[in-house]
Formats: structure tokens, C-alpha cells, sequence
């Protein structure tokens, strides 16, 4: 069975970029518009790589990382940030937050999924 | 593994800039600097959509437009942090600024004309105007956060160099020299733009200054490009003697430290995050994960990933083979072996001459799809229930045919009802036209030193597709018209006793048939001798006598203007009679309305040839009808001493204290009335004492009222309009017909019309 990620972004066209390539690396996606539905798709489903952006209403990514941490099944499930800029500081917080690794926006595809290979490898 | 073509994914691009824009727009426009309440959300909700952008233009390929957000950003982002108080002049900038990202957009996705790039550059220039100079003035709490990002830094640097391999990862190392102009040499300025860079998040090292300061180099640590920077020192440096050189950050990783994490992305783009504690331990068995690492750098891991294990690229390759085998969905065949990464999407994409960007798509509520599977649903229901009738056969193998022809006739409503919902997709908000004018007014009445405020009703009425791209030229005008030549300026105001501050009222409702949107202004009002003399000039024959409604209809003449000067907002004279063309071949007409010192109303009556009414069904003898549910102001039953009569024809009924003539429909649809003798009976006007057993609905149409007597209300109805014209003809008093659920037809009624026919009875 094809592994399961999680797309949270609430720019759709981002959100669709990201769900095609993951998609068309054979991996099963799912999507959610920011960190709140984020956060109820992972309690919902049994997902194996979380990919979220910083800056998004209702919950922003930092919140659903530090969440998802407090959920039994996902203390060691990778998590990646994508973010916009690279900032020290930005990922100083992803990190305490509990994230994996980080992406940075803008990326190609390609890397996208050389790094969920890689992740989920 | 191959290049997925990104610009599959541009027209969702475009709609989310687009509406990223629409939102900053309206977001800006209400933005309240005098007192300073704006609450977090908004600042947060204004940065996001500019954020946004610029994340998802980067992704794309739409360089200018990511920069340009970009430096919106920044600004917007000080804001936000309340390290930077608005100002008027910003909140225009920042206007000025969206209408550039919007005209880049443009020429992206419809082939609309290309942006000068001198225009992106002043707009980004005054932005970055407003940061820098931010960062001259002192502002403690900014300087006490800024420092002590720079002591993080510099702990960082310092302590364990192979430990913050995500600090350093996403900076640059530069080699910078410049020789200083004198100038900058006697201000001193060389300081300050070490102090300016160190406040940017750079990291100064090597620092050496030539004694008699002919040269300057030193070495800058940045996450910025050399553009973002280049133009400090170059304001201060003599003519080509700048300098810079990206220093290779695996060289500079090597020297600094051996033990460096390579998995991590040189440039910075990605990295893993790696415990600190277990990391020296563990830096031997990482050195064998390099080959994993990505060559491009653009992510990166937190944490020494446990499940990494040390693979070869071409291992990687046999497994990335793998997985775009074991692809179940098979149609997706993108995938080739790795090849060399594609150059980035070129800075500015040609414009598709043959794509037609405007029809592409429509953006249709939830409700409206959910109506539709809804139907869809009820088909599938009709279809398996008319396979059970007809495979529901008697013992002489005869199937019911009235079952089946009343599952036909479900089927045929079924349809149908599918059909309206479709045609009802297009139908689109009023709201679309109404949302530019805000801006429009808002730049409009500062360039004319006018204050305005625009109120904005019944912006959720529907209107046709086509009838909103055509309606969005003559109401630019009206308003335009009511602000240059309505609302007067603050000081004549005051003069007349007015409130300082005009009021334009923009309201769209459904009256009667009609779609009406109203203009309003408070401002003077139309100059009734003005215009007649102006006519006089002109040769327009008029009486003197004429009613203020045919002297106003005047300014709809082509050529005809009273403004004094001709100003670059409106005046030319050839705005109204526009407007009255364009609302004419819309089937509109215009209704003018003034009053000196009071103002002016201009009245936009447009069919609705498709429009979706809400409506009230009543039962008049044994018809329905659909009364159009805005005119109804309210429904009683009268007792007899509220009724007058006047004549056979026309009575008067008294609600609250006010006589409304009263309407019966046999009055206005029975004329021939030998035609249907029997339904004439029931259809005419009942005695009082019938009468007071009916119901008065009361029916308004602008300022005029009637009491429209109904045997019996039926309910709430949203009505999908069929016109009357093209299957019948039209009949006065009747704007359209519908089909209701029981698929019998029900006129619905023309309450302006309805209204002026009882006039017309009363004064006969």
C-alpha cells in the first residue's frame, strides 16, 4: 500500500501542485486547507508524512506541528515546514516545534519528492 | 524522473492572486489609521494574501511579481509586528503597489500589456523608502528584538559552527569591496551601513578599512541576495569600484568545519534538523549519508532522520523507478529517468494569445453545486424508479401506464428543474461590479479634496453573467459623475450646513421585474436653470414649463455637459448619454431624481432576464401567482369600514391611516371578457363582504403603495424566471412566468408596472 501524506497549504494552487507530484510519485495524498483541518485529517487517518506551510488562518503550520506532537501515533512521524524564507529564527521554531526538516518555497517538484523518497524511504 | 509542467497549475494560480488581491484591496481600503484599532487579525489578514502571493508566484515561475510581493511584504510585515505606524500616504503606496502586482497578473494570464519594469522598480523603490528609513529612526522595542537576533546569531556562530548548520546552511558568504565616495567617508556612513546590513540579518566578519579610506572590503554572512543589498552600497560607493563575490559555501562550510552535516542543502533551500546533543557522537556514522543529501540543497532535515539510511544516488534512482512503477494510478506518466534539473521557468511567460482567460472558468457558489447534485440525485431516483415500473409487469405482462407516465412527467420536472439549476450558474453577485468602487472613490475624492464615504446595499443581489461585465462602464460613471459634480467640497459643505463628509449610496435590489441599482449622492443637487439654459444653447428645444424629470432627462443628450471646466474625472460630455446607450441595449432605462442642495439619484432599472427572484405565491381565483417578495411590504385581511369605494372600479382600502387604491387582477388582465365568460366569474371583484375575507397585500414600487387583494397566500419560493416574451408576448403588468413544483406555470408579477396601471384606473 502506498504511503499517505498530508498536504496542508491554503493556496490552492499550491496545494494542487503538491498533491499531483506526490501523487504522481505513486503516493497517496491527502489535503487539507490549513492547520485546523489539517489537524483533523491527521487524527482521521493514518498518515506517514505531514507537509505544511508556516502562514495560514485559523491555525498556522508552527501550532499543527506542536499538535501533532501531542498526538499518540505522531511523536516520530516526519514532518516537514515549507517555508518562504529560510530564516534562522523561522526554523529555530520549527524545530523546538518538532518539525523534521524544512522546504523551501519556492521548489521543484523534483526535489519535493526526492525528499519525501527520502523521508519515507 | 522528469519535469512536471508546472503551468498546468496556473489558472488556479491566477484565481488566488486574484483573490488574494480583490481581498488586499478591500482589506486597505478599510483599513482605519486615524484610530489606530485595527485589530490583529486584519494586519495578519492583510499580510497573509500578500505573503501568499509571493510564496505561490515564486513556486511558479512569476519572479516580478513574488519580488514585488516580496517587498510589499516587508513592509507589511513591520506593520504587522507594530514596529511601523501607517500612514495615509502608505496606505496608498501599498494601493498603488497591489494595482502593480494586478497589472502584472494581467498581462500573465489575459496577455494584457506588458508592466514597464520602471514602474515596478519606483513602486518597490518607495517601499523599500518607507523600510529604510524605519530604519534610521529609533524605535527601542524593534532595535531590543533586532539585537537580539543578531546575539543569537552570533552565539550560534560562534559556539558550534557544525551544529547550526540550519543557521548557516541558508546563508550566503560574500566578499565585499568597495572604495567609499568622500562624501560617505566625511558622514561617516560606512558605519552606518554596517549597522544596516547588521540589522538586515547579515553577519559581518574581516571588516578592513584602507587608513585613509580609500577601500572597504569585508566579509557578509546573508540568507539575502546580493540585489536586496547591492543598492546600499553602491548609494555610497564611487562609480564601479563595488565589488561582490559569492564565496562558495561548500568551501567556506569545509574550511569552517569538517565535521559539517552534508546533508544538508548548501544554499541553504533545506536542511534536517540535527539533535544537538547527539550530534558529534553521531558525525562519523553521518559522513557515509552524504550521497543522500541533496545536491540542489532545497530542504533539508531537523534531526539525524533515523530511518536514513546510507544509499547510493543510483540506489535512489532504482528506487525512485520503483515507486513511479508501482504507481497505481498508471496515468500519470510523467516520469523519466533523472535527468539534469530543468533551467527555472523563464522569468516572464508569454502570454497565450490563443488562450481566452476570461471565459475559462466561473466561480459558482457551494450552494449551487450542492443544488445540483441534489437534482442529479433525484434524477438517478426518477430513472430507477421508472426501470421498476417497467419491470413491474402484471400477470398479462402489462406494464401501468399511468405509473409510467407519472414517472415521465417526474423525469420531465426532473430535468428541467436540472436545467434552471445550470443556466442559474450563471448568475453571479452584483457584487462583483460593486467591489472596484470602493477604490474608486477612494482615490477619486482625494484627488479632488472631497471627503466621501460610499455605503453599499444589496451587493448580493444576482444578476446575469454577461449584464455584470457590461454594467461596471456606466455605473464608473455615475459615480465618477457624483463625485466630481455631486458631493461639494468640505468647505461648501460646511457652508450649506451639510456634514463634512459626502455620502454616496450604491444599492442594488430586485424591484418589481426589474433589477434596479441606485446611485445616490447628498451632494448639490442638479441645477434645473443651468440645464435648461445650457439646452437653450445647444438648440435643444424645451418648454419652460417642462417637469423637473424632463429637464433632467437633458443631460442624457450626447454632448451635453454643465461642468464649468472639463476635469480629467468625468465632464467631457459624453458620460450620460453613455450610460443611457449602454443601459439601452441592456433593456434598462434610467430614472433621474434631484434635488437642489439634497442631491441626486440616479435609478438603473435592468430586466432580469435570468435572474433567480425570491417570490410569494398567492392564489388570485384559480390561478397562482408569483409576487415579487421586496415589493411586498406586508400582508393583512381589511375589515369592511377600511373600505371605500369610489367608483365600481376603484375603491380605497385604509391601512394605517393611508389610503391605498386597491388592485384587483380582473381589473387589468380581463379585459375580453366574453372570451372565457366562466373564468370571469371567479376572477372578478369581489363583493366587500368577500373582501374582508381575502388578503391585502401591500405592494410598494418606489414611493407609491397599492393593496393588491389575493384569495390566499401559499408560500416562499425562490422562482427561476422564464421570459414571457420569448414563448409568448408580453403582457403589461406581468414580468415573467415559472414553472412550480407541481410543473404548473405561475406568472409572475410586474409590481412597477402593477403599480402604474393602478394609477392609471384611479385617474381615468
Amino acid at each position: 500500500m502506498s504511503k499517505t501524506i498530508l498536504a496542508v497549504d491554503d493556496s490552492p494552487s499550491i496545494r494542487q501542485m503538491l498533491s499531483f507530484t506526490l501523487k504522481s510519485a505513486g503516493y497517496t495524498v491527502i489535503e487539507a486547507v490549513d492547520g485546523q483541518e489539517g489537524l483533523e485529517k491527521i487524527k482521521a487517518n493514518s498518515i506517514d508524512l505531514i507537509i505544511t506551510d508556516q502562514n495560514m488562518p485559523r491555525m498556522d503550520g508552527l501550532t499543527l506541528i506542536k499538535e501533532t506532537r501531542q498526538l499518540d501515533n505522531y511523536a516520530k512521524t516526519p514532518i516537514l515546514m515549507l517555508t518562504t524564507e529560510s530564516s534562522a529564527e523561522m526554523k529555530s521554531q520549527g524545530k523546538a516545534a518538532g518539525a523534521t526538516g524544512w522546504l523551501v518555497k519556492p521548489f521543484d517538484p523534483k526535489k519535493l519528492i526526492e525528499v519525501a523518497n527520502k523521508v519515507l524511504g | 524522473m522528469g519535469d512536471i509542467d508546472l503551468s498546468q497549475f496556473h489558472q488556479v494560480f491566477f484565481e488566488e492572486t486574484a483573490e488574494h488581491l480583490a481581498t488586499l484591496e478591500s482589506l486597505l481600503l478599510n483599513f482605519d489609521i486615524e484610530n489606530d484599532n485595527n485589530d490583529d487579525n486584519i494586519l495578519n489578514a492583510i499580510f497573509r494574501a500578500v505573503h501568499s502571493i509571493k510564496g505561490s508566484a515564486a513556486t511558479f515561475g512569476f519572479m516580478d511579481l513574488s519580488k514585488t510581493a516580496h517587498t510589499l511584504e516587508n513592509v507589511l510585515d513591520r506593520i504587522r509586528q507594530h514596529t511601523l505606524n501607517p500612514t495615509p500616504e502608505m496606505i496608498n503606496l501599498f494601493l498603488e503597489c497591489r494595482d502593480v502586482l494586478q497589472a502584472l497578473l494581467n498581462y500573465y494570464q489575459n496577455g494584457d500589456e506588458e508592466v514597464d519594469e520602471s514602474v515596478i522598480n519606483d513602486v518597490c523603490q518607495r517601499l523599500k523608502d518607507i523600510n529604510e528609513n524605519k530604519n534610521n529612526a529609533e524605535n527601542n522595542a524593534e532595535n531590543n528584538a533586532e539585537n537580539k537576533t543578531t546575539i543569537n546569531q552570533n552565539q550560534n556562530q560562534n559556539q558550534n559552527q557544525n551544529q547550526n548548520n540550519f543557521h548557516e546552511k541558508s546563508q550566503k558568504i560574500f566578499e565585499i569591496s568597495f572604495a567609499p565616495t568622500d562624501d560617505a567617508v566625511k558622514n561617516n556612513v560606512v558605519e552606518n551601513l554596517f549597522a544596516d546590513l547588521q540589522e538586515f540579518g547579515g553577519i559581518l566578519e574581516n571588516i578592513n578599512i584602507a587608513e585613509n579610506h580609500s577601500n572597504v572590503s569585508f566579509i557578509l554572512k546573508t540568507e539575502k541576495s546580493p540585489q536586496d543589498f547591492s543598492d546600499w552600497i553602491e548609494f555610497i560607493a564611487k562609480e564601479n569600484t563595488l565589488k561582490i563575490n559569492e564565496i562558495s559555501q561548500q568551501n567556506q562550510n569545509q574550511n569552517q568545519n569538517q565535521n559539517q552535516n552534508l546533508d544538508d542543502d548548501p544554499d541553504g533551500a533545506f536542511g534536517f534538523f540535527t539533535d544537538d546533543a547527539a550530534e558529534n557522537a553521531e558525525n562519523a556514522e553521518k559522513s557515509p549519508k552524504n550521497l543522500d543529501d541533496d545536491p540542489d540543497g532545497a530542504f533539508g532535515f531537523f534531526i539525524n532522520y533515523e530511518k536514513t539510511k546510507p544509499k547510493k544516488n543510483n540506489q535512489n534512482l532504482v528506487e525512485n523507478q520503483k515507486n513511479s512503477d508501482d504507481d497505481p494510478d498508471g496515468a500519470f506518466g510523467f516520469f523519466e529517468p533523472i535527468s539534469k534539473p530543468k533551467p527555472p521557468t523563464p522569468k516572464k511567460i508569454a502570454p497565450k494569445t490563443n488562450a481566452q482567460p476570461a471565459d475559462s472558468s466561473i466561480r459558482v457558489s457551494t450552494n449551487k453545486v450542492d443544488q445540483l447534485i441534489n437534482l442529479v440525485s433525484e434524477l438517478v431516483i426518477t430513472q430507477s424508479m421508472l426501470l421498476q415500473i417497467v419491470n413491474n409487469k402484471d400477470e398479462h405482462g402489462i406494464i401501468n401506464n399511468d405509473d409510467l407516465i407519472a414517472g415521465l412527467s417526474q423525469l420531465e420536472r426532473n430535468s428541467r428543474d436540472l436545467q434552471e439549476a445550470v443556466m442559474s450558474i450563471r448568475m453571479l453577485p452584483v457584487s462583483f461590479v460593486f467591489s472596484r468602487f470602493p477604490r474608486l472613490v477612494h482615490d477619486t475624492s482625494s484627488k479632488l479634496g472631497k471627503k466621501v464615504e460610499l455605503k453599499i446595499f444589496g451587493e448580493n443581489t444576482e444578476i446575469d453573467k454577461g449584464m455584470i461585465e457590461k454594467l461596471s462602464d456606466p455605473l464608473t460613471h455615475l459615480i465618477r459623475n457624483s463625485l466630481d459634480h455631486g458631493i461639494e467640497t468640505p468647505a461648501e459643505r460646511i457652508a450649506k450646513n451639510k456634514p463634512e463628509t459626502g455620502t454616496i449610496i450604491l444599492k442594488a435590489s430586485h424591484q418589481g421585474g426589474d433589477i434596479m441599482i441606485e446611485v445616490s449622492d447628498d451632494g448639490g443637487g442638479l441645477n434645473r436653470d443651468k440645464i435648461l439654459k445650457k439646452a437653450k444653447e445647444k438648440n435643444i428645444k424645451i418648454s419652460e414649463d417642462a417637469s423637473d424629470k424632463e429637464v433632467f432627462a437633458l443631460i442624457c443628450e450626447a454632448g451635453f455637459s454643465t461642468a464649468e471646466k472639463v476635469s480629467d474625472v468625468s465632464g467631457r460630455g459624453v458620460g450620460m448619454d453613455v450610460v443611457l446607450k449602454n443601459l439601452q441595449l441592456l433593456g434598462g432605462r434610467l430614472d433621474i431624481d434631484s434635488a437642489k442642495d439634497k442631491g441626486t439619484t440616479m435609478t438603473l432599472f435592468l430586466p432580469l432576464t435570468l435572474a433567480i427572484l425570491d417570490g410569494m405565491s398567492v392564489q388570485i381565483g384559480n390561478e397562482i401567482y408569483i409576487v415579487p417578495l421586496s415589493s411586498v411590504l406586508e400582508s393583512l385581511q381589511i375589515s369592511k369600514k377600511n373600505i371605500k369605494t369610489v367608483s365600481q372600479e376603484n375603491i380605497l382600502v385604509k391601512v394605517r391611516n393611508e389610503y391605498l387604491p386597491l388592485l384587483h387582477l380582473s381589473q387589468i388582465f380581463n379585459e375580453n371578457q366574453n372570451l372565457q365568460n366562466q373564468q370571469n366569474q371567479q376572477n372578478q371583484i369581489p363583493s366587500l363582504e368577500n373582501l374582508e375575507n381575502g388578503i391585502m397585500v401591500v405592494l410598494g414600487s418606489g414611493h407609491k403603495k397599492i393593496a393588491l387583494y389575493v384569495d390566499a397566500l401559499l408560500g416562499q419560493h425562490q422562482v427561476v424566471i422564464k421570459s414571457l416574451e420569448a414563448n409568448y408576448h408580453a403582457v403589461r403588468g406581468i414580468s415573467g412566468a415559472t414553472i412550480l413544483g407541481d410543473g404548473q406555470v405561475a406568472m409572475i408579477l410586474d409590481t412597477h408596472a402593477l403599480v402604474e396601471l393602478t394609477n392609471f384606473y384611479e385617474n381615468s
